[in-house]
């Protein structure tokens, strides 16, 4: 009986170490992926923006974008909201009143062929088609009529247009 | 009767193809042949959790009991999974994201754990091996299969490349019910070939 205990405990410590040792090699790989990849997020949502601050916001944070003069044109928030079969991760580019002016998924994983098409880039454009309609619209218009909302992901497609209204009144009133 | 290398390799891709022929690892064969670019990603690190799952177990066989087996040959599979994802994660975001929970499930494929209980703990390191890359590619071949024929006839394209330019795309193939009809239709189409060649056809799956 001991015999088998040991036997399946070294194997788990042999296990173990080895995990370690991939952790410590890949984990901050897997960090600087994460700030580069956000990062490049940022500039493509402001593009005149070249110098982003994050401020810390109840248990959030935003990114204030400046151009080179030192003045604000715009704020990047962070919002989710729950879509059909995952969480949609987004960025979103805003000025002081609530208007869209970029907006990005980072994270998504809706049905492939249905509401996944929310990442899907048309043939000729270089930007998805359907979250660049919000683009220039005031959260307070958002809704599913003056969106063209995707064929068959009735739910996906509310579940941005909802979230972006909820993200963007909750944090407007402490953009500075 | 012994095989040659050479068949411990081939069977997979033949009479013993995992997905056609003994019908295991359905999980991510349905769930991961949406696309090609996924199932190239999947096939991937199945080969090389098989593989090197098959090469440590046949190795260690003599230092493991019968009686607790299967726990060493989980902890030894589950190890070769972390470390396929924790490497996704780092160096591959993008086809992490896209393949999901299926990772951590590489765990409980059932080719895996078969190829340790059957193969692996009572044949040499070589032939596990040999074993171990034919069942990994044999299963490549069929998930890949099945998911060109999703993606052509679901969204007409082929990774990202517009294929079916008039037709309209059957959204049926990338859904759920799609990939059950495409795998029926693929088990039935090579039940059909070794029918004719006289190789008895199994009638029951599972994993015996």
């Amino acid at each position: 009986m001991f015999r088998y205990a040991l036997i399946l405990m070294t194997i788990c410590l042999v296990s173990a170490f080895v995990l370690a040792g991939t952790y410590k090699v890949t984990h901050p790989v897997y960090l600087e992926q994460m700030l580069e990849e956000e990062k490049q997020a940022l500039g493509e949502i402001l593009p005149k923006a070249v110098d982003f601050k994050e401020r810390q916001y109840c248990d959030s944070s935003y990114f204030v974008g400046r151009d080179i003069q030192g003045k604000t044109v715009g704020y990047i928030i962070r919002a989710e909201t729950n879509g059909y079969s995952s969480i949609i991760k987004m960025l979103v580019g805003i000025d002081a009143e609530g208007t869209i002016v970029g907006i990005k998924i980072l994270s998504q994983q809706e049905t492939p062929g249905l509401g996944a098409k929310i990442t899907e880039v048309r043939s000729g454009k270089k930007k998805p088609w359907f979250i660049q309609q919000f683009k220039g619209k005031n959260f307070k218009d958002l809704n599913l009529e003056n969106i063209e909302s995707i064929t068959a992901a009735t739910i996906t497609s509310q579940a941005i247009v909802e979230g972006l209204k909820k993200e963007i009144s909750k944090i407007l009133p402490y953009l500075k | 009767m012994k095989r040659t290398l050479f068949q411990e390799f081939s069977k997979g891709l033949s009479v013993s193809n995992p997905v056609f022929g003994l019908v295991l690892g359905l999980c991510p064969a349905l769930a991961v042949s949406t696309s090609v670019s996924n199932a190239i990603g999947m096939s991937a690190a199945v080969i090389f959790v098989l593989t090197c799952s098959n090469i440590i177990i046949s190795s260690i066989k003599r230092l493991i009991p019968k009686e607790i087996r299967l726990p060493c040959f989980i902890v030894v599979i589950a190890t070769f999974v972390t470390i396929v994802e924790l490497v996704l994660h780092a160096y591959f975001p993008n086809l992490r994201t896209s393949l999901g929970i299926f990772v951590p499930l590489i765990v409980v494929n059932c080719i895996i754990l078969g190829r340790a209980e059957a193969f692996a703990c009572r044949n040499t390191v070589m032939r596990s091996m040999f074993d171990g890359l034919g069942m990994g590619v044999g299963f490549s071949f069929s998930l890949i299969i099945i998911s060109v024929i999703r993606e052509v006839l679901g969204t007409g394209e082929i990774l990202g490349i517009p294929v079916l330019a008039k037709a309209e795309p059957a959204l049926f193939f990338v859904l759920a019910p799609g990939a059950l009809f495409t795998l029926g239709v693929l088990i039935a189409i090579s039940n059909h070939f070794r029918y004719k060649r006289g190789q008895t056809v199994k009638l029951k799956g599972g994993c015996h």
